[in-house]
């Protein structure tokens, strides 16, 4: 890799700086473990797992029924999977994020209210969003099924796998509930 | 270093900006795109500056709030990439390819509230094609060869630092966890082949072998760092562990398979299959 930069070099000035910018910029970004489009980190499935034969999900609940995840296209289900996974940490931490602190600490005392207000409004969800969200999946589900959500439910719940390596759902938690075009938190 | 030439780029432009089409369609078939998605109402940015910078544009805000202007937007994006293909010679439809495509990763990735890497890390792949030069051109595109190694061969060396890949059960939990949530669904049986997959969970050293011949594989992008000599054999290595990865973890990449294109060489993008074939055959 050395020789091709230093080939670089010797032929385009402005393209070496452009390599180096960017090896500089990976290295960063790897070393503070903070991704910054276009210096991506690959730890995929780097972490180290426990195999306790549990795992933590969010349940979804259409008129009663639940939502077969599974029978979607992977895209299709994470666009309903993970927003409903972050709504629920967004519930548990009261809407604190880390973009909210770093926006705060940085950012209120160096900006007009007025400036800042928008800024906060365009880049970190508020707890007054939680009906838009569930409204929101409501409507995304409806287009997605084809069919009239008129209730739903949103949870999270344990699946376990059983000595007979079948999966059972256990202790239900109920997070929020649409019914007749209202939204109630649990 | 030899520069790459107008018909090879030509071909390279055809063929990038050709899939590009196609994974955008592939969105509009899976209701991705920004209009389908019903004015999304959570967004995570974490702390990517990036994201930060085109969500202060106001143009999320502003897709959210008509439907008209991001259905123009999503048309726009699918018609640059199909008209990058047509007029391959003219610079400014890969520009704003690029720029489009970017800022549809990345409101995708916000209401997704999970930054993915399949569809974003494409961008790399435009870059070069966003100079007219062919000098720079060929230099870029030189380049991406390292990035794409290095994106395999991190992927392996975060799980040697971490730890993971001789973590005792790793394999089992990962298969666990692709395998749960179907389980999970009353009356679902797993196919011949579902089923014949998820019994290797239920063998500790098989799993953690097949774990550790993954990340082997990753790491076999290494030696490209030193030579060219093995480019062909690391397509093989790198289309076999996707394939892999998308039986055991429902991963597959697929949209970043263009991106073996860099290990061709560049007299092989304008001869055809058919003289590839007879090529290697005369070699062997």
């Amino acid at each position: 890799m050395n020789f091709f930069l230093r080939d670089v070099w010797k032929q385009s000035k402005i393209v070496f700086a452009f390599f180096i910018l960017f090896i500089l910029g990976t290295i960063w970004t790897t070393v503070y473990k903070m991704e910054i489009t276009p210096f991506f980190l690959w730890a995929h499935y780097s972490d180290k797992e426990v195999q306790t034969g549990k795992f933590h999900r969010v349940y979804i609940k259409v008129n009663g029924e639940f939502l077969d995840l599974p029978k979607l296209s992977r895209p299709t289900r994470e666009m309903i999977q993970l927003p409903t996974e972050y709504f629920v940490q967004l519930e548990e931490r009261s809407y604190e994020t880390s973009t909210r602190h770093v926006l705060r600490k940085y950012l209120k005392e160096k900006c007009s209210e007025s400036f800042y207000a928008k800024l906060e409004n365009r880049l970190v969800n508020k707890q007054s969003d939680c009906e838009g969200f569930v409204k929101w999946l409501a409507r995304y589900i409806e287009k997605i099924e084809g069919t009239k959500v008129r209730k739903l439910d949103i949870g999270t719940c344990d699946l376990v796998f059983q000595k007979d390596r079948t999966v059972k759902r256990v202790n239900e938690k109920p997070i929020a509930k649409l019914s007749g075009g209202d939204v109630v938190l649990r | 270093m030899l520069y790459l030439d107008d018909i090879t780029r030509k071909r390279l432009t055809q063929i990038v900006f050709g899939w590009l089409f196609l994974v955008v369609l592939y969105q509009w078939w899976a209701n991705l795109m920004i209009s389908q998605l019903e004015a999304p109402v959570l967004l995570r940015l974490d702390m990517d500056l990036t994201y930060w910078l085109v969500h202060a544009t106001g143009i999320g805000a502003l897709f959210q709030s008509s439907y008209a202007s991001a259905l123009i937007f999503d048309i726009l994006l699918t018609a640059f990439c199909l008209v990058s293909v047509v007029f391959p010679k003219r610079v400014i439809f890969p520009i704003l390819t690029g720029i489009f495509y970017l800022v549809y990763c990345i409101l995708l990735n916000s209401y997704q509230c999970w930054h993915y890497h399949n569809l974003i890390t494409l961008i790399l792949l435009i870059i070069p094609f966003c100079f007219k030069s062919l000098k720079t051109f060929s230099l870029l595109f030189a380049g991406l060869r390292y990035a794409v190694v290095y994106i395999y061969a991190s992927a392996a060396i975060w799980k040697l630092v971490r730890g993971s890949v001789f973590n005792d059960g790793q394999m089992q939990w990962l298969i666990e966890h692709n395998y749960v949530d179907r389980l999970a669904v009353d009356g679902y049986e797993l196919g011949f082949f579902e089923n014949a997959i998820f019994q290797l969970s239920n063998y500790p050293t098989l799993s953690s072998i097949a774990l550790i011949i993954g990340v082997a594989m990753e790491a076999s992008f290494l030696v490209a760092f030193f030579t060219r000599k093995f480019d062909r054999y690391l397509i093989l290595i790198g289309v076999t562990f996707h394939l892999i990865t998308t039986i055991l973890v429902d991963v597959s990449f697929l949209q970043l398979w263009i991106l073996f294109l860099v290990f061709i060489p560049s007299d092989r993008i304008t001869s055809s299959p058919k003289t590839w074939w007879r090529r290697a055959q005369a070699e062997h």
